[in-house]
């Protein structure tokens, strides 16, 4: 599918750069699952970015260079095989877009050299308590005074945050008309006076999620992206961007590796788990599956470069994406056995100076609980089982 | 309704491939029905000899055999473009099995003057010809050949059997696999009414006929080729990994319309008072169905594109996992009409139900592509 001669140069000079550039410390964190410091990811991303590697998918007027979905999709696979971590895609595949096609000219000169720089990271300000599937009831109210917004609120499951220099925020403007027309899309400062932020450790034992505390927060009034009451219409068009990303090939990949690598390296009364029929069916569905889904979003891929508008079908992808990385994360627990259950807490992040634990087994427990997110996040999968009921199907 | 899915949508098809899936659409609607389907079934050949040359008037039957060959020079992707609109319309006549496996295991095979009449025969329709791959001893295992061919004088002496094999009742004449001298294998010509052949013809559940074949001293085969037991293998499984491909597509097909039949039959059925697609659990069901129909559309056109063993396995793999998921929902969904003889789901059911295992079930090509991906057992 991406076997053209050019495609192939391409993937070889990222194949290269990556063996060449990698730091070893962070290719040996993200191997081992571990959590990487907001500083490794900084210098990470400062490396790419000098390289013209960190917002490739961006236009060139904006420090990117134009990649096509099919260049992203080799790119991400091998970030994958070479153990490179994943980019934070709210930043550079989310908020990054959303300015270029959204944002004033003010807009765009202030925020876009920064998060193309690598040293800005961004947070998604969308869910709420009360406001999880059903985003639209959101409660987080922002009211003009003066120029500026005044925000109260709460914002939960936020990720990264604190890692975070600013918040993409969904407020509540207006209380009028259906609940979708009275929503603004706000850049939020998170060193303002008014945040708070409140980290929630995971069952994987990872701080992921937060909840973000909004008191009186001020926001000068040129931070909202788009018009007043219009943030609904610009968040949506959000989730475009990265939607044929969310099949998760690169991934579900490396994912594949590891489970076959856990095969091959455990026995059970002398046979390698990788010989044993129970793992040998296991691990050819799950791959069958990813082939099914690299094949699929190949169609959709070349849809799209055909000029074509792509719809709400593309929800099947991040459906199925999504749960056959919960698949993997299973299959490399069975395949690793009781290895996978002692906990080192400190062995969960890179730089917490734990003891050296087994690069498979000291986070595999962590990775498939932390995996479960996948099919809650960004819509669960019962939302996109509704959404291509309604609007594929017409039921 | 029709499906969304559909091929006349799909920006993807080249303009060839869409006359192509046009025109099988156009002689689908014109007319082939449940009473058409029936003359085929009830033929005891389980395939109108009719109907076979209306396939062979549009090329359909030539079209994977090289141009040098007499074909149309047609690619896996076009075959699987016709397969699925085959598919689609439930056709009953053996286009996979007869129409497309002999020319495509001739076609690979030197030339000579009965493999050269062969090829002719098949494009005019003046013959239908039947590979036979599989033994009864070894379910889809084309390796596991015990039919020995025992040269005698300037011929040879076969004894063995053949399994089940798809669309081959009836056929002018057969090829088989046997065993030659140490280490080697060769592929024959036997002529139907030959001496110590036994045709045994089967109807199937899915109004389709197989056969399977005893060689007790046939002495009258004509030899097409030989060579050491892996040359012979790989280009007998390179050649049933195209055809399986090809088998998907028309599964595919075949998913899609009982797929479409389900949805609209849900849309105008009400229980309680309202149509039971507003149900959320049913909506839900449906969606899995779509979505793994839309997937199978993706592999099979991709393994078409690249039919190495991988693609061909885990397409064949995943067809057949999910003609049993889209079969048994069919039911299900629809509830006791789901069940009779006499409703049009019934026969989406039978053929989806056979077509899962016709060429190798799951279980079988996921164990190819276990192999392939882990190595053999050690």
């Amino acid at each position: 599918m991406f076997n053209t001669p050019e495609l192939e140069a391409f993937r070889e000079r990222i194949r290269t750069f990556l063996r060449a550039e990698l730091p070893k410390d962070v290719r040996d964190a993200t191997r081992c699952g571990q959590m990487i410091s907001r500083d490794r990811y900084i210098a990470w991303h400062e490396k790419l970015a000098a390289a013209g590697l960190l917002v490739p998918h961006w236009p060139a007027e904006w420090g990117g260079q134009d990649w096509t979905v099919t260049q992203q999709m080799i790119y991400d696979e091998e970030v994958a095989f070479a153990d490179a971590p994943e980019l934070n895609s709210v930043t550079f595949d989310m908020l990054g877009p959303v300015l270029i096609r959204y944002g004033s000219p003010a807009q765009r000169k202030r925020f876009l050299p920064d998060i193309a720089s690598g040293r800005q990271w961004w947070c998604q300000g969308y869910s709420e308590p009360n406001a999880g599937s059903d985003l639209a009831a959101l409660a987080t109210r922002a009211e003009l005074k003066d120029g500026h917004y005044i925000v109260n609120g709460s914002k939960i499951w936020t990720s990264y945050a604190q890692y975070a220099d600013w918040m993409f925020c969904l407020v509540r403007s207006s209380r009028e008309g259906r609940p979708q027309e009275g929503i603004s899309f706000l850049l939020i400062d998170m060193k303002s006076p008014g945040i708070t932020v409140r980290p929630i450790v995971g069952i994987h034992g990872w701080v992921v999620f937060n909840e973000v505390f909004l008191d009186n927060v001020t926001v000068p009034a040129d931070q909202i992206i788009g018009e007043e009451n219009q943030g609904w219409t610009v968040a949506k068009s959000l989730l475009e961007f990265e939607r044929l990303k969310l099949a998760r090939i690169g991934e579900n990949k490396r994912r594949m590796a590891r489970a076959r690598e856990a095969a091959m390296t455990r026995t059970d009364s002398g046979v390698r788990i990788a010989d044993q029929p129970w793992f040998r069916a296991r691990f050819a569905e799950l791959e069958m599956r990813l082939i099914a889904l690299e094949a699929n979003a190949a169609r959709f891929i070349a849809r799209q470069q055909a000029g074509e508008k792509i719809g709400a079908d593309v929800s099947q992808l991040k459906m199925r994406g999504s749960r056959l990385i919960q698949l993997w994360e299973e299959l490399t627990v069975d395949a690793l056995g009781t290895e996978s259950m002692p906990l080192d807490a400190n062995w969960l992040y890179a730089d917490a100076g734990a003891a050296r634990q087994d690069e498979l087994a000291g986070t595999a427990s962590s990775r498939r609980f932390l995996a479960r997110g996948y099919t809650i996040a960004g819509g669960s999968s019962e939302i996109q089982h509704n959404i291509l009921a309604k609007q594929v199907l017409g039921l | 309704m029709k499906i969304l899915t559909d091929t006349n949508i799909d920006p993807n098809l080249a303009d060839n491939q869409q006359m192509l899936a046009d025109s099988a659409i156009k002689y689908l609607e014109r007319g082939y029905d449940d009473a058409v389907r029936a003359t085929s079934t009830a033929h005891v050949h389980g395939c109108d000899p009719a109907r076979w040359s209306e396939f062979a008037e549009f090329g359909w039957l030539a079209l994977a055999i090289p141009e040098h060959d007499g074909g149309l020079g047609g690619s896996l992707v076009e075959v699987c473009v016709l397969a699925e609109q085959l598919g689609r319309g439930l056709v009953v006549e053996p286009f996979i099995a007869a129409g497309l496996l002999p020319g495509l295991l001739l076609a690979a095979l030197p030339a000579s003057k009965v493999r050269d009449a062969c090829l002719t025969s098949i494009t005019n329709a003046t013959q239908r010809l039947a590979f036979a791959p599989w033994e009864p001893q070894a379910r889809h295992n084309t390796a596991a050949i015990i039919t020995n061919a025992e040269s005698v004088g300037d011929g040879w002496l076969i004894h063995g059997a053949k399994g089940l094999v798809p669309g081959a009742a009836g056929s002018d004449a057969f090829v088989i696999c046997a065993r030659m001298e140490a280490g080697t294998m060769g592929l024959f010509f036997i002529a139907a009414g030959s001496d110590g052949l036994t045709v045994e013809a089967r109807a199937l559940y899915d109004g389709r006929h197989a056969a399977s074949l005893t060689l007790a001293g046939v002495t009258s085969a004509q030899l097409l080729g030989k060579g050491t037991d892996a040359e012979v293998l790989q280009l007998i499984n390179d050649v049933m990994d195209r055809v399986v491909i090809a088998h998907c597509a028309e599964v595919t097909g075949t998913m899609a319309q009982a797929l479409d039949i389900t949805r609209d039959y849900l849309a105008t059925r009400k229980q309680f008072g309202k149509a039971i697609t507003s149900n959320q659990v049913i909506q839900h069901r449906l969606v899995d169905l779509y979505v793994e129909v839309e997937e199978a559309r993706s592999l099979v056109r991709a393994a078409a594109v690249s039919p190495t063993p991988r693609m061909a396995a885990a397409a064949a793999a995943y067809i057949a996992h999910a003609a049993r998921h889209v079969w048994e929902e069919s039911i299900q969904l629809h509830g006791a009409i789901g069940m009779t003889e006499e409703y049009t789901i019934g026969r989406y059911v039978r053929r989806l139900a056979l077509a899962a295992s016709l060429f190798g079930d799951t279980h079988h090509h996921l164990k190819r592509l276990a192999d392939l991906s882990l190595g053999d057992i050690k």
